[in-house]
């Protein structure tokens, strides 16, 4: 990552009133607007952490072999192309912001400034999605969980830094539940049958930060001359 | 995926904008547009989106101008050609100003920001063929472009700027309602930036002003005010004017300019 096209510090600190109740929006749903982050990096490094039966297909295996002898070397985000979904959510430096409106909730990230559309419109998975990096996100509301699914997510990205690979066959669930008012917990499921024997679940807990101003932090490799 | 379309000599960077038309224009590219009708969208009684219809309110009875927005085919001012964004626009360079701006002119308009997947900035951004959402809520007005997958936070809250900010390429907007028209107020940006593809120069001193008004359902129009006493000898306006894109969606577009650099840096 060009640590010169670090443009904006973050100044961080974790919200006060943790136990505050958690806000709702007017249609009596959770609000899970605001700026959150992992508090920590353990997922980022490796997303089956804790996770005891991830038992990985033999042809993914062998990419996932191949990166791990490499150091993690190759993977996307050194040559500032996004971390996908779910890494994207997880490096604890990179904070993203909440913006939920009635048919989408909006993710922004401080990283890259790229952001996320999950549409709670009711609308179905097109039916061509093409691979992209950060796929195609539809949302609904499972009680007080914000339920999001995604499809369409190219195989290049990996799903950690440690090089856990993925095929076109990836959905991702992610399951946002707003604990409390300073804390959000998120379900991970992968489920990938090509490169997975079984769907396998983690959860990521995020805090939430007391920072009115998100900041951006660009990334681009060929900055050594670039001086602006 | 589009082709990397930066980085070009002017010759060039026209033919690139062409591609990128071209790519828009393109039945593979058209065929992932996604069909999304949207409920609130006025209608004829066919069926279709009824563009002339009022612009419609947001609940606090200002004009809401959500939705997709895309710049006319073969609009003006282009987004390149040889005057950029000041085509037919009388520009008062400051000599610094001017020097920079021949000297991206006699460099074909090379070293731009967006050729590293840097953001275009405002006006630059607005200026490219690919579609922006605009997402307008209480308190804060999202702009997301289409191009780079780049976000724009417009703050309505009435907060005030933070001391000691950052510069950034998009700035630091506060947005608030004149009327029917919102009137955003845009300061610290970064210094040397690029207002178009030719390469109008900014400076950390600049103070863009722009003004939104949704006309009727179909059509917007902005109008972006320059005023940087370190660039030009006096401030000077650009309109451009937007079309409704409905029921569909933006597709990703992610810039693979940085794809292949690694190894040119030897890493």
């Amino acid at each position: 990552m060009g640590g010169g096209m670090s443009i904006a510090l973050l100044v961080c600190g974790v919200a006060g009133a943790q136990q505050a109740r958690v806000p709702r929006t007017p249609d009596g749903r959770p609000d899970l607007s605001g700026i959150w982050r992992s508090t920590s990096n353990r997922y980022l490094r490796d997303l089956t952490a804790g996770s005891a039966r991830v038992v990985i297909q033999p042809g993914a295996r062998a990419l996932y072999t191949e990166r791990r002898a490499a150091n993690g070397k190759g993977r996307p985000s050194e040559r500032c192309l996004p971390r996908g979904v779910p890494a994207m959510m997880l490096a604890r430096d990179e904070p993203w912001k909440v913006v939920q409106t009635p048919g989408a909730v909006f993710i922004l990230f401080r990283e890259s400034l790229h952001y996320r559309q999950i549409f709670t419109d009711g609308r179905p998975f097109p039916d061509d999605a093409a691979p992209t990096w950060l796929g195609y996100s539809i949302g609904r509301w499972d009680g007080d969980t914000l339920v999001a699914e995604t499809i369409g997510l190219t195989e290049e990205t990996w799903l950690d830094d440690g090089g856990h690979p993925h095929s076109d066959a990836l959905r991702v669930t992610e399951r946002f539940r707003r604990s409390t008012a300073g804390m959000m917990d998120v379900d991970i499921t992968i489920d990938d049958a090509k490169a997975y024997t079984s769907p396998w679940t983690v959860t990521v807990r995020f805090e939430s930060v007391s920072n009115a101003d998100l900041g951006e932090h660009l990334c681009a490799v060929a900055s050594v001359d670039a001086g602006k | 995926m589009k082709t990397p379309k930066e980085g070009t000599p002017k010759k060039g960077l026209v033919i690139a904008i062409g591609v990128a038309v071209a790519c828009l224009l393109a039945s593979p590219a058209l065929a992932q547009w996604v069909n999304v009708p949207q409920a609130g969208t006025p209608r004829t009684p066919d069926g279709k989106p009824d563009l002339t219809a009022p612009a419609p309110r947001a609940p606090d009875g200002k004009p809401d101008l959500s939705g997709i927005w895309q710049r006319p085919r073969g609009s003006q001012p282009g987004t390149g050609g040889a005057d950029g964004i000041g085509a037919g626009i009388q520009v008062l360079f400051q000599p610094s100003g001017e020097a920079v701006y021949k000297a991206r002119g006699d460099s074909n308009g090379k070293g731009m920001p967006s050729e590293r997947c840097l953001p275009h900035g405002v006006t630059k951004a607005f200026s490219v063929p690919e579609p922006f959402k605009i997402v307008q809520t209480p308190g804060l007005t999202l702009i997301l472009h289409e191009e780079f997958n780049h976000y724009r936070q417009i703050f309505t809250d009435g907060r005030r700027i933070r001391e000691r900010r950052a510069p950034t390429a998009f700035g630091y907007s506060r947005g608030t309602w004149d009327g029917d028209t919102f009137v955003v107020d845009t300061t610290g940006f970064i210094d040397n930036a690029w207002l178009d593809f030719r390469g109008h120069p900014a400076t950390d001193a600049l103070h863009l002003v722009e003004r939104y008004r949704r006309r009727d359902v179909g059509h917007l129009e902005v109008q972006f005010t320059i005023d940087d006493p370190k660039a030009y000898r006096q401030p000077w306006n650009v309109t451009m004017t937007f079309d409704l894109l409905p029921d569909t969606e933006l597709i990703e577009h992610i810039c693979e300019n940085e794809r292949d650099a690694a190894h040119l840096v030897g890493n």
